[in-house]
């Protein structure tokens, strides 16, 4: 049980620079999440704080030892590695049991921890088997099991999941969740897939070319994103970026953009966006041309065309639209995300206002064709 | 929450003290590098050094720089002239023998696949014997008074020769029976060499109508022939060290020199005559010839080797 | 590929011939080592009268116990040690980047391009000075360094997945401990290959052995039939007994070996 402390911890691989000044921290018992494309310095961050990458420069703080120059082995931290990592020649009992036995555990204290430990993580049948008699699944929960057997300060998690099928993803995504929150263990998930760190993290720490580009909870990132990388990263579809020479197809008043700083982008939920006939409250109007749908059951999707402009929206799957209609569209102006020429968000509360008034203002108006 | 590049409050980032390089793996390679430089290394250097000198191995007595006098008495000497020629007929009587003769013993025993078990654990019978052993038995089989080759011959009505005591078949009984000794490992290696060819080669060649003969011409001598080449070098350093064995037990060399090759003829020179210099020079000649033999093959055969894509 | 019946007759009748060539002398021998001296001389190759009397004089001529015991410690120490360096040594060019490595490794198996013809002269005369003479030092020492083995092992060690080093040192191994208790545990099948090819090569070693070994109480088994044929050349008897003994180990340490490394292939698999 410990909090993690990152200063301005940093790695460079010859003239690559992998890792820029990352500075965080994380308290006791949180479940953070690095999330990024690849290539982004997440892993390295990771491993850095594993302690199977030495820093070029920065601390790490585990508690109240600072740490960054320890051995991995020093650290009382666990891993749980992207391909498991299980030891061929063992058998489960003894992949799980190896840190405690290596610490000079006692051997019938070995086995009654790790005879929890795999009960808690439902392997306790396996125990006899060799990794290679076993499931992918299966051999992740030995990984997990193998962490958590050795009870340490923090536990790091190396995108597990990536090697299992889809629907065990999502099972397997679940009970990580619900582990972590009953044994309390600080955590920090790296994955490249925004959909398991939106529903795994306490708070998510989105990276690009190194650098942190936003940290928060996940629905705050995803409502307020700090710049147009974490707008088109986050959120499935993610977010329409428009320049803002559309505004006006867009029904924007002109006005508003003048505002404050340049506006140079303009972000747009595709859930935003609906059918003008379906839904009468959304004040801002616009037309576009339907390119394709993609029918998902409990929702549709729909590819379309703003003059040369992609544009996603989100639509209920019972809406009935075929490919090549021009549509009328209405769209939320409150879910709107504006972003300057440096690609940073624009604190919008002014403009949000102006729109609301706007938005009043056009109530009144009477509704037209298009 | 915003992002933050910049560093909170605290202190600033500190460099990385300390190595760059770990210790541990130079450690872990010490032990090898060690008796590399000790036992492989310097001896080489020392060995072309002592090719100049002439000492006769007595603490007493001191090393004498005498330039090339070594090298020209060895050249100069009969036991040389011996030893040369018959390292060569050694070595160009081994490649038919021990280099060519396996590869169609060997394409056979592949057709056989699982069916020839029995003949590769044979086959492979003569490798896990010393060559001591060997020497010792055919020693017996050519006894002139009792041996087996002796009296089978008496049976059919004829003479079976003194083989050993024979200036001029002594050397081939040597070759032949350090064939013997090979053969097997040789075909063997063949095999191996056989059953890394892609098997969908031998489809297609044989679906565009390949005879046998073709499908050997054209697939498996040409795919053969990193092993073939393998083989041969080995061939020529086997001639040149290993049979010392035989060499040693069944003739010492002779008789008259008949048996004799390069690496006996050092072996006399350095630790039985203890002459040192001439010892040395004999060795540094036997690692210019072979050279010169790799040399050779580099220009002519290295051409021809082909390797599956 | 299928041959036509006539070449088939023909390739087995070769193969029958060429292999009975092999199997006959060595039975031969072993039917001597077992026969009377009054059979000694006829053709048939299995004893009439088995008797174990061949046995008894060569331990009577020769100290024959004391060759096999200097056979078996030395080439024990020597393979082992072989292995030893030489897996230390692939997993130091394995595991880690360090400057000089491809250089390093380089004069490693360079090594191996030197032919034992150049060195033996001043080994000898090292041997010479540290009085080593006649001591197993002197067969073990200046062989330990097996480059060929490196060369046999660097595959094995290269291939093997590196997660399995970071999951080690998170548990808490260092390389030391990981490289015996993770890495070696993996690569039987490759280790029992070489230690049956390092085996048989030091068992059956003869030049070296005869070089820095002199008095009889210090040869090893291959120097001491060779001792024997020189105390007495009329014993074929006791000559075969004595190869026969001279050639058991090798057999077993294959035979044993053999059946590892199938059991090993057979169940073995890194995820």
């Amino acid at each position: 049980m410990a909090s993690i402390s990152f200063r301005g911890l940093a790695k460079h691989f010859g003239g690559v620079v992998a890792v820029k000044d990352f500075t965080l921290d994380v308290p006791d018992g949180e479940l953070l999440v690095l999330v990024g494309p690849s290539g982004c310095g997440k892993t390295t961050t990771l491993r850095m704080l594993a302690g199977l990458e030495a820093p070029t420069a920065g601390e790490i703080w585990l508690g109240e030892r600072e740490i960054a120059r320890l051995p991995a082995r020093e650290r009382n931290i666990a891993m749980v590695f992207q391909n498991y990592a299980l030891y061929p020649h063992m058998t489960v009992a003894e992949n799980v049991g190896f840190a405690l036995r290596l610490a000079g555990v006692k051997r019938d204290e070995v086995a009654r921890r790790v005879l929890k430990a795999a009960e808690m993580m439902g392997i306790g049948g396996l125990l006899e088997r060799r990794p290679r008699e076993l499931s992918g699944g299966q051999r992740q929960r030995v990984a997990v099991c193998r962490a958590i057997v050795r009870d340490p300060q923090a536990f790091l998690f190396d995108e597990p999941l990536s090697n299992l099928d889809a629907k065990l993803r999502m099972s397997a995504r679940a009970e990580i969740r619900r582990l972590q929150q009953r044994l309390g263990v600080t955590t920090v998930y790296v994955t490249h897939d925004q959909v398991e760190a939106m529903t795994l993290a306490d708070r998510m720490v989105v990276m690009h070319d190194g650098c942190i580009q936003q940290v928060g909870r996940p629905l705050d990132i995803y409502a307020r994103p700090a710049n147009t990388f974490v707008a088109g990263f986050i959120g499935s579809p993610p977010l329409n970026l428009l320049p803002v020479s559309l505004s006006a197809t867009l029904g924007l008043p002109q006005q508003l953009l003048t505002m404050g700083s340049e506006v140079a982008t303009i972000g747009v939920r595709p859930e935003s966006i609906s059918l003008r006939a379906s839904d009468l409250r959304r004040p801002l109007h616009l037309t576009a041309q339907l390119e394709l749908v993609e029918a998902l059951g409990a929702e549709s999707l729909l590819h379309l065309r703003l003059g040369e402009w992609p544009l996603l929206a989100r639509v209920p799957g019972t809406v009935s639209v075929s490919a090549g209609d021009t549509l009328a569209l209405a769209m939320d102006g409150s879910a709107l995300c504006f972003f300057g020429n440096d690609g940073q968000r624009i604190d919008d509360s002014d403009l949000q206002l102006s729109l609301a008034q706007t938005h009043n203002a056009s109530v009144v108006r009477p509704a037209t064709g298009n | 929450m915003t992002a933050t590049a910049t560093p909170l409050g605290t202190a600033a980032p500190l460099p990385l003290r300390g190595r760059q390089w770990p210790l541990a793996p130079f450690l872990y390679l010490a032990p090898m590098i060690v008796l590399l430089a000790v036992f492989t290394y310097w001896p080489l250097l020392h060995t072309i050094y002592l090719s100049f000198v002439q000492w006769n191995m007595n603490p007493d007595q001191p090393m004498r720089w005498v330039g090339a006098a070594n090298y020209s008495g060895i050249f100069n000497s009969p036991l040389f002239d011996a030893a040369f020629r018959n390292t060569l007929i050694y070595i160009v009587a081994s490649i038919p023998l021990k280099v060519l003769l396996p590869i169609p013993i060997a394409i056979f025993v592949w057709t056989l696949a699982t069916r020839g078990q029995v003949y590769r654990a044979l086959l492979f019978l003569p490798t896990l014997f010393s060559f001591t052993v060997v020497a010792v038995v055919f020693l017996w089989l050519l006894n002139p008074i009792g041996g087996h080759f002796v009296q089978v011959a008496r049976l059919l009505g004829g003479q079976w020769p003194n083989v050993l005591t024979d200036p001029d078949l002594a050397i081939w009984t040597i070759l032949l029976i350090s064939t013997w000794k090979v053969i097997g490992f040789n075909t063997l290696l063949y095999v191996a060499g056989l059953a890394s060819i892609n098997r969908d080669y031998v489809e297609a060649m044989r679906l565009d109508g390949a005879s046998d003969w073709s499908l050997v011409r054209h697939l498996l001598w040409p795919l053969l022939t990193p092993t073939t080449l393998f083989v041969l070098i080995s061939t020529v350093i086997f001639a040149i060290q290993q049979v010392f064995t035989p060499i040693d037990i069944m003739t010492e060399g002779g008789p008259q020199n008949g048996t004799t090759n390069l690496f006996y003829m050092v072996y006399q020179y350095a630790f039985r005559t203890f002459n040192v210099g001439f010892g040395a020079a004999g060795t540094v000649i036997i690692f210019a010839f072979l050279l010169a033999i790799t040399l050779i093959k580099m220009r002519t055969l290295d051409r021809h080797v082909q390797y599956q894509q | 590929m299928t041959l036509g019946t006539p070449w088939r007759a023909v390739g087995h009748l070769v193969l029958v011939l060429l292999c009975l060539s092999m199997v006959v002398p060595l039975l031969v021998a072993l039917g001597m080592a077992f026969k009377p001296p009054n059979e000694v001389y006829s053709l048939v190759p299995w004893p009439q009268a088995p008797t174990l009397d061949n046995f008894r004089r060569l331990f009577e001529q020769v100290p024959f116990h004391l060759y096999l015991w200097n056979s078996v410690a030395t080439t024990a120490l020597r393979v082992g040690g072989q292995i030893v360096i030489a897996v230390l040594c692939a997993y130091a060019f394995a595991r880690w980047e360090f400057p000089g490595r491809e250089w390093l490794f380089g004069a490693v198996l360079g090594a191996m391009m030197v032919p034992h013809t150049l060195t033996m002269i001043p080994i000898y005369m090292m041997i010479a000075e540290l009085q080593w003479f006649d001591t197993w030092r002197a067969l073990v020492i200046p062989n330990l360094a097996m480059p060929f083995a490196v060369f046999l092992l660097r595959q094995h060690f290269r291939s093997f997945p590196r997660e399995l080093f970071d999951a080690a040192e998170m548990d808490g191994a260092g390389h030391w401990r990981a490289l015996w208790l993770v890495v070696l545990p993996n690569l039987k099948p490759v280790l029992s290959a070489l230690a049956i090819i390092l085996f048989i090569d030091c068992w059956n070693e003869y030049f070296w052995p005869l070089l820095v070994t002199d008095a009889p109480e210090s040869r090893t088994v291959q120097i001491g039939i060779r001792e024997f044929l020189e105390a007495d050349h009329n014993d074929f008897g006791g000559l075969m007994a004595g190869v026969t003994l001279a050639s058991l180990p090798a057999l077993a340490v294959f035979f044993v070996f053999q059946r590892k490394v199938m059991d090993t292939f057979v169940a073995s698999g890194i995820k």
